[in-house]
C-alpha cells in the first residue's frame, strides 16, 4: 500500500516525534508498504499565524493526485493532521497544546489578545479533522485523555516502542542520578535543580540533551552557579544513541518530571535499561508508564519532594534495584510492538 | 453569562460614563459582568460589579475567558482611543454611541499614535478615493476634522472587527446592517429616571430659563440660537443657561456680547452634578440643536425628558425617531425660521410646555427602560457569541486574500468560491443540515467587494 | 546563520533536486550553523487543485526566529518554495518545469497553466533578496514561462564527492541518473560504432534492467556490464571515457566528476547543465543527441585516443575563476 506520514515541521528541532516518525516510516517499509514523508512547514507566532496555517493545510488536498496518489494518510501533529484525505487515520501524538491543555499556562494562548477567537479556530478545524478520520489512535493514554477532555472523541492508545529497544540493560547502579531530555521549559530542569539543592546527601547529577535555543543552556548554568550546584551537576549536551544507552545501564536512577508530558520515551528507556524513575503527579505520559508498577517514584511536584525521591534512590540501592527489575516487563505490556501497530494503523 | 466591559466611568466626564450607570446595575442581575476602565472610578460602582483597572494589568487572560466582550465606543478620543484599539485585538460586541467618529480615529490615529497611514488606508477603504485624498489634506492641515466629519463618518473602521453592534437609533442601525454581517441590535438608550419631573411646569417663573448642555461643538448651533434669542429679546423675558464645554467659547461670547444679551445669556461651562441637576430641575425649555447630527442617540435629550422640560430639537437622525409629541422639531433647511416659531410657542403657551414635556417623560419611561436594554444587549450577546466561530472562519479564509490577488480575476474568484466550501467544511459548524460556505467575497478580504 | 533548502515533493518519486538539495546541504555546512531541507508536497492534480495549492503557497508562512535569535534565510530551489513568501528568501533555481516531468502539474489545463505563470512571475518580481539560477537551461525555462530574468550562478562541484577511478583503456563508462536517463539512446549508438565498444552502464536496478533488456533486443548484451548503484561502487575500475546521455541535469557535477579523473567526456547538447559547462568551457565534446552522432564521437575517441582531450585534468576549466563555495555562498547571501 502506498501510505504517507503527514506531520510538521519545525526545523532544527529534534525530539520524541521526530524519532517516532523515523521509526514509523521504517516499520511500514518493512511490512512492504511504500511510504512518503509530508512534514508540513508552518508558524504559530504571533497567534494569529495559526489561522493562516490552518487555511493552507485545508488546501492542499493529497487525495487529489492524478498520477501517484497515497492509499492511505497517516496524520501525527497538528497542523499536518488537517490535510484532507479520503482515507485518513491519525495517530495523535499531541493537538496544538497552547488551546488546549497549556491554555492557562505561561505558553497558552490565553496570554494572547486573540487568543478565544484563535482557539475556536484550532478547536473547529481538529474537530474536523478528526471526525474526518477513519480511525483515531493515541500515542499515550495522557494524549488519548486530552483529547476526549477537549472534544469528547475517543481514541484508542497505540504505544510506540522505544528505537533498538534490544540494546538497552542494565549494567550497573553508579553514583549519579540521570536526566535525559531536550532542554525546554516544560521539562522542568529548573524544578529538579531547586530540588538537587534541598537534598541531604550529596546527590549528583548528569543532564543530556541539546536546548531548543541557546538561551536556555545560560540561562540554566547561570541558576546552576547561584544554586551553588557546579560540582554536583555534569552537563552531557547531545548524546548518541550508544553512549546514552550506557549512561541509562550505569545511572542509579533516572530523573524526569517534565510537565503533562505527551508521552515520554525516556522513561520507557528507563525501564527499559531496569532503572527507575523519578517523576512528578502532573508529568501525564511519564505516569500513566510507570503507573501502579512500582518501576519508580512518583511525587508531588515540589522540589522537596523530589529532593526526597532523590535521597532515596541515593541512599538505598537495593530499593533502586528492586524497582528497575520489574521495569523491561512493564515495558512489554505497555508496547505491542511495530508490527502490531502498523496493522492496527492500517486496517482503517 | 460571563461578559467583560469597556467604557469610561464617572466621575469622567462623559455621556457614556453616565450611561454605565443607568445599565450595570441591571446587567449585574443578568450576567457575570468585570469592567475594566481606566482610573479613577467611582467606587460605588464596586458594589455593583467587578472593576479592574486598564493601566495596571493586561485584559487578555479574563477576555479569553469571558464569553462575551462589550466595547462602547464615542466620539471623544480621550475616552475611547484605547477602547477601540482593545477592539481590534481583541473582537466583541461594539456599542456605538456616536456614528461619526472621525475625531476619534483623528485623535487615535494622528495624534496619540502618530501614524497616519492607517488612518488614510481607514479612509480609503470606507470612503474611496476621495477618501484617502480627505485624510492626506487633514493630515497635512490643509482641512479640520470638523469639516470632514459628516462626509466621511469612518463608522465602517470601527466596525471592522465587530462580533456584534448595538445601536440606538434606526438610522444607525441601517448604518449598521450596511456595513457589517455581524448580529446587529436596536435598543433605546437607556435612563433609570430617577429625577421626579417639576409639577408646576405651566406656571413659569419670570424669566423663562432656557438650558442648553452637553459637549458643544460647532454642530449644536449655538450660534443660531443667540441669534434667534436677540430677535426674541424685546418681545419675552428669557434666561438662556449654557452648560458643557463649549467649542467656540471666546466666538460666542463675544456675538453675545454684540447682539447685547449678556445679561440675559450664561456660560457656565462644566459644573458639579448637582447644580447641574438644579438647573435641569428649574429649567422652563431646551434646547438641543444638532446641524449636522453627527451622533447617535442623545444622552442630554434623555436627561431632558427625564425632568420633562419640553426641548426643541433638530428633526434628524435620532431626534427624528422621537415619538410623535414628545419634542418640537426644527427643520434643518428652515433652521431659523423653525427655532423662532418654537421658542415663541413654548414661551407663550405654559399648556403646551407641560405637554410636550410630559409626552417626553413618557417617552422614556416606555422607551428607555434599562431592563428591556439589557435583554436586547444580552440576547445580542449570545448571537455574537455564535458568530465569533463563523467570523473566525471568514477570518481564516482572509489570510489567503492577498494570494488570491496574484491570481487573475476569474481564477480567483473560482478558487475562492471552492475555497470557501473547503474552509466551511472545516470550520463552520454544520446545524440542523443548513449547508454553510463562506462567501467568495470573505476569500477576497476587501471590505464590501465581491 | 541556519540554513532552510526548500525543494518540492512528489509523493512516492525521487525527484534530482532532492539528491542536489542534500549535496547543497552538505556544501553548505561550514559556512553556517544549521542546515536543514524543507519539503513542500506539490499534488499532480486537476485545474483546482493547482490554483487551490498555488493559493496555499503564496499564503504559506514560515517560522521566523525571535529578535535576537540567529538569522535564518530561506534559498528557495524549485516550485512550490519559490512561492513561499520569506523576509530573508532567496531563490536558487535548479530548474523551472510546468508540465508533466519534473515538479509539474498534473492537468494540461491552459488555466492552470495560465495562472502557474502568474503567480509565479508574481512571487519572483517582489520580496526575494536576491534571484538566482543554476544554469542557463533554468534560466531559460524561468524568462520563458513568465518573462522574469535570473543571472546564472553554478554551484561548484559538491566538496566530498568521491572522483571516479582514473583513466584506462578499458571501457566507456555510461552513468544513468534516476531522473531522465536514455540508455536506449546510448545503446542505439553503441550499436552504430564502427568498433566493438564494451560498455558498463552504472544506475538504479530498474534502469540497469531496462539497459539489460534494451541490450539483448540489439544483440550487444555481449558488450554490455550494468552496475547496480552509482559510480562509487566502480572501485577502481578504468575507462577510457565518459558518455554523459542524461537529460536536464540541473548541475554540473556529473561533468565535473567525469573531467577530474578523465580527458574524455561525451555529452549530449541536451543533457542541461553539464552541456553548458562543458560548452562554455570548451572541455569535452558535445553532440546531438542522435545514435549516429553518439556513435561517431566515440569511433573518433576509440581509434584516436589523443582526441577529446580537455587540456589539464588537475585543476580542470570548470574550475577556473569558480572560487569554489565561499564565492558561491557570498554572492547569494551577501546580496540579500
Amino acid at each position: 500500500m502506498r501510505v504517507a506520514v503527514v506531520t510538521d515541521h519545525v526545523p532544527f528541532i529534534r525530539g520524541g516525534a521526530e524519532i517516532l516518525l523515523e521509526d514509523l516510516v521504517e516499520a511500514l517499509a518493512r511490512c512492504g508498504h511504500e511510504v512518503a514523508v509530508v512534514r508540513l512547514p508552518w508558524k504559530w507566532h504571533p497567534s494569529d499565524a495559526i489561522l493562516r496555517s490552518i487555511a493552507v493545510a485545508r488546501l492542499i488536498d493529497l487525495s487529489s493526485e492524478l498520477d501517484v496518489p497515497a492509499e492511505l494518510i497517516i496524520g501525527l501533529k497538528f497542523p499536518a493532521y488537517l490535510l484532507p484525505h479520503s482515507r485518513k487515520v491519525v495517530w495523535l501524538v499531541h493537538q496544538h497544546r497552547s488551546v488546549y491543555d497549556l491554555w492557562w499556562n505561561v505558553f497558552g494562548l490565553s496570554q494572547a489578545p486573540e487568543g478565544q477567537s484563535i482557539a475556536e479556530a484550532v478547536i473547529r478545524a481538529d474537530r474536523s479533522a478528526m471526525t474526518e478520520a477513519r480511525r483515531r489512535f493515541a500515542i499515550s493514554a495522557n494524549v488519548a485523555r486530552r483529547l476526549r477532555d477537549s472534544l469528547g472523541l475517543v481514541a484508542e492508545v497505540l504505544r510506540p516502542p522505544v528505537r533498538r529497544e534490544e540494546l538497552y540493560w542494565c549494567h550497573s547502579f553508579e553514583p549519579y542520578l540521570f536526566f535525559p531530555s531536550r532542554l525546554s521549559p516544560l521539562k522542568r530542569h529548573s524544578l529538579v535543580l531547586r530540588a538537587l539543592r534541598l537534598t541531604e546527601h550529596p546527590v549528583e547529577l548528569h543532564i543530556a540533551g541539546a536546548p531548543d535555543h541557546l538561551g536556555m543552556i545560560r540561562a540554566l548554568e547561570r541558576e546552576v552557579a547561584e544554586l551553588d550546584l557546579e560540582d554536583r551537576v555534569r552537563w552531557l549536551g547531545h548524546l548518541e544513541e550508544p553512549e546514552l544507552r550506557r549512561r541509562y545501564s550505569r545511572c542509579r536512577a533516572v530523573v524526569f518530571p517534565p510537565f503533562d508530558e505527551d508521552y515520554g520515551y525516556v522513561a520507557l528507556e528507563a525501564l527499559l535499561s531496569g532503572k527507575p524513575v523519578i517523576t512528578c503527579t502532573d508529568s501525564g505520559g511519564v505516569v500513566d508508564t510507570l503507573g501502579d508498577s512500582g518501576a519508580g517514584w512518583i511525587v508531588e511536584p515540589s522540589p522537596r519532594a523530589l529532593a526526597a525521591a532523590m535521597d532515596e534512590a541515593w541512599e538505598d540501592h537495593q530499593a533502586c534495584r528492586s524497582r528497575g527489575e520489574v521495569g523491561p516487563h512493564r515495558y512489554r505490556e505497555l508496547c505491542p510492538g511495530w508490527e502490531a501497530i502498523v496493522e492496527s494503523l492500517l486496517c482503517a | 453569562m460571563r461578559l467583560s466591559w469597556f467604557s469610561p466611568l464617572p466621575p469622567a466626564q462623559s455621556g457614556v460614563a453616565e450611561y454605565a450607570m443607568h445599565v450595570l446595575p441591571s446587567l449585574a442581575e443578568k450576567a457575570r459582568v468585570t469592567v475594566w476602565a481606566l482610573p479613577p472610578w467611582d467606587p460605588g460602582i464596586e458594589k455593583l460589579v467587578e472593576v479592574r483597572d486598564l493601566s495596571r494589568e493586561d485584559p487578555w487572560r479574563q477576555l479569553n475567558d469571558s464569553d462575551c466582550v462589550v466595547y462602547h465606543l464615542g466620539n471623544n478620543g480621550q475616552w475611547h482611543a484605547h477602547i477601540w484599539e482593545l477592539s481590534r485585538l481583541h473582537p466583541g460586541v461594539i456599542v456605538l454611541h456616536d456614528l461619526h467618529l472621525q475625531h476619534l480615529f483623528v485623535a487615535y490615529h494622528v495624534l496619540w499614535k502618530q501614524e497616519p497611514e492607517p488612518y488614510v488606508s481607514a479612509m480609503e477603504r470606507c470612503h474611496g478615493p476621495e477618501g484617502r485624498a480627505v485624510a492626506l489634506d487633514l493630515v497635512a492641515g490643509r482641512t479640520t476634522v470638523d469639516e470632514v466629519s459628516e462626509r466621511f463618518p469612518l463608522t465602517g473602521h470601527a466596525l471592522e472587527s465587530a462580533m456584534g453592534v448595538v445601536t440606538h437609533s434606526r438610522r444607525a442601525y441601517r448604518v449598521a446592517a450596511a456595513l457589517t454581517r455581524c448580529p446587529i441590535a436596536l435598543a433605546g438608550l437607556p435612563m433609570a429616571t430617577r429625577a421626579r419631573p417639576r409639577a408646576d411646569r405651566e406656571s413659569p417663573g419670570h424669566p423663562c430659563r432656557i438650558i442648553v448642555m452637553g459637549f458643544l461643538g460647532f454642530n449644536r448651533g449655538l450660534g443660531l440660537l443667540l441669534a434667534c434669542l436677540h430677535r426674541l429679546r424685546g418681545e419675552y423675558d428669557f434666561r438662556l443657561d449654557v452648560y458643557g464645554l463649549v467649542a467656540d467659547e471666546h466666538g460666542l461670547r463675544s456675538q453675545n456680547s454684540e447682539l447685547n444679551l449678556a445679561d440675559r445669556v450664561h456660560f457656565h461651562g462644566r459644573v458639579p452634578r448637582k447644580e447641574l441637576e438644579a438647573a435641569l430641575q428649574d429649567a422652563d425649555i431646551a434646547v438641543n440643536l444638532r446641524f449636522p447630527t453627527l451622533g447617535e442617540a442623545s444622552w442630554s435629550q434623555l436627561q431632558y425628558f427625564e425632568h420633562g422640560i419640553p426641548t426643541i430639537v433638530t428633526e434628524s437622525g435620532w431626534y427624528g425617531d422621537l415619538p410623535a409629541g414628545a419634542a418640537l422639531p426644527v427643520r434643518p433647511d428652515q433652521g431659523p425660521e423653525d427655532l423662532e416659531l418654537r421658542l415663541r410657542e413654548l414661551m407663550e403657551d405654559p399648556l403646551l410646555r407641560r405637554r410636550v414635556g410630559q409626552a417626553g417623560r413618557a417617552a422614556v419611561e416606555i422607551h428607555h427602560r434599562p431592563d428591556r436594554y439589557v435583554e436586547r444587549l444580552v440576547h445580542l450577546c449570545h448571537r455574537a457569541t455564535v458568530y465569533r466561530g463563523d467570523a473566525v472562519a471568514l477570518r481564516v479564509a482572509r489570510t489567503l486574500s492577498s494570494a488570491l490577488s496574484d491570481l487573475s480575476v476569474s481564477a480567483a474568484r473560482e478558487a475562492a468560491t471552492e475555497i470557501g466550501t473547503v474552509l466551511a467544511e472545516a470550520l463552520l459548524d454544520g446545524k440542523g443540515g443548513e449547508t454553510k460556505t463562506i462567501p467568495a467575497g470573505g476569500c477576497r478580504g476587501r471590505e464590501g467587494v465581491e | 546563520m541556519r540554513i532552510l533548502l526548500g525543494i518540492g515533493q512528489t509523493l512516492f518519486e525521487s525527484s534530482p533536486v532532492e539528491a542536489l538539495a542534500n549535496d547543497l546541504a552538505e556544501a553548505f555546512e561550514g559556512f553556517c550553523s544549521g542546515i536543514e531541507i524543507l519539503r513542500f508536497p506539490w499534488v499532480r492534480g486537476d485545474e483546482s487543485s493547482v490554483l487551490r495549492q498555488l493559493v496555499a503557497y503564496r499564503s504559506l508562512e514560515l517560522q521566523v526566529p525571535a529578535a535576537g535569535d540567529e538569522r535564518q534565510i530561506f534559498v528557495a530551489l524549485e516550485t512550490p518554495a519559490l512561492l513561499i513568501p520569506h523576509a530573508e528568501k532567496i531563490v536558487w533555481l535548479a530548474h523551472f518545469r510546468e508540465g508533466p516531468g519534473g515538479l509539474g502539474m498534473g492537468t494540461r489545463s491552459p488555466v492552470a497553466r495560465r495562472e502557474w505563470r502568474r503567480i509565479h512571475r508574481a512571487a519572483l518580481s517582489k520580496g526575494v533578496g536576491a534571484l538566482h539560477s543554476m544554469s542557463a537551461e533554468a534560466s531559460w525555462e524561468l524568462y520563458r514561462a513568465t518573462g522574469v530574468e535570473a543571472p546564472v550562478l553554478r554551484p561548484p562541484p559538491p566538496p566530498t564527492r568521491a572522483p571516479l577511478p582514473p583513466l584506462g583503456e578499458d571501457d566507456l563508462l555510461v552513468p544513468l541518473a534516476e531522473v531522465g536517463s536514455r540508455p536506449l539512446l546510448v545503446l542505439d549508438a553503441l550499436a552504430r560504432t564502427t568498433a566493438e565498444i564494451p560498455a558498463v552502464f552504472a544506475g538504479s536496478a530498474d534502469s540497469c534492467q531496462a539497459v539489460r533488456s534494451g541490450a539483448e533486443q540489439r544483440g550487444l548484451s555481449f558488450l554490455v556490464e550494468t552496475v547496480e548503484g552509482d559510480v562509487k561502487s566502480l572501485g577502481n575500475r578504468r575507462f577510457f571515457a565518459t558518455l554523459l546521455a542524461n537529460r536536464g541535469s540541473l548541475t554540473c557535477w556529473e561533468g565535473h566528476r567525469a573531467l577530474a579523473t578523465s580527458r574524455r567526456v561525451i555529452a549530449c547538447s541536451d543533457s542541461g547543465a553539464v552541456a553548458e559547462c562543458l560548452h562554455q568551457n570548451g572541455d569535452g565534446d558535445l553532440v546531438p543527441a542522435r545514435p549516429d552522432k553518439i556513435a561517431a564521437a566515440l569511433d573518433r575517441i576509440w581509434s584516436d585516443p589523443a582526441s577529446g582531450e580537455a587540456g589539464d585534468s588537475s585543476d580542470h576549466a570548470l574550475r577556473r575563476g569558480g572560487g569554489g563555495w565561499a564565492t558561491s555562498i557570498s554572492q547569494l547571501i551577501g546580496v540579500a
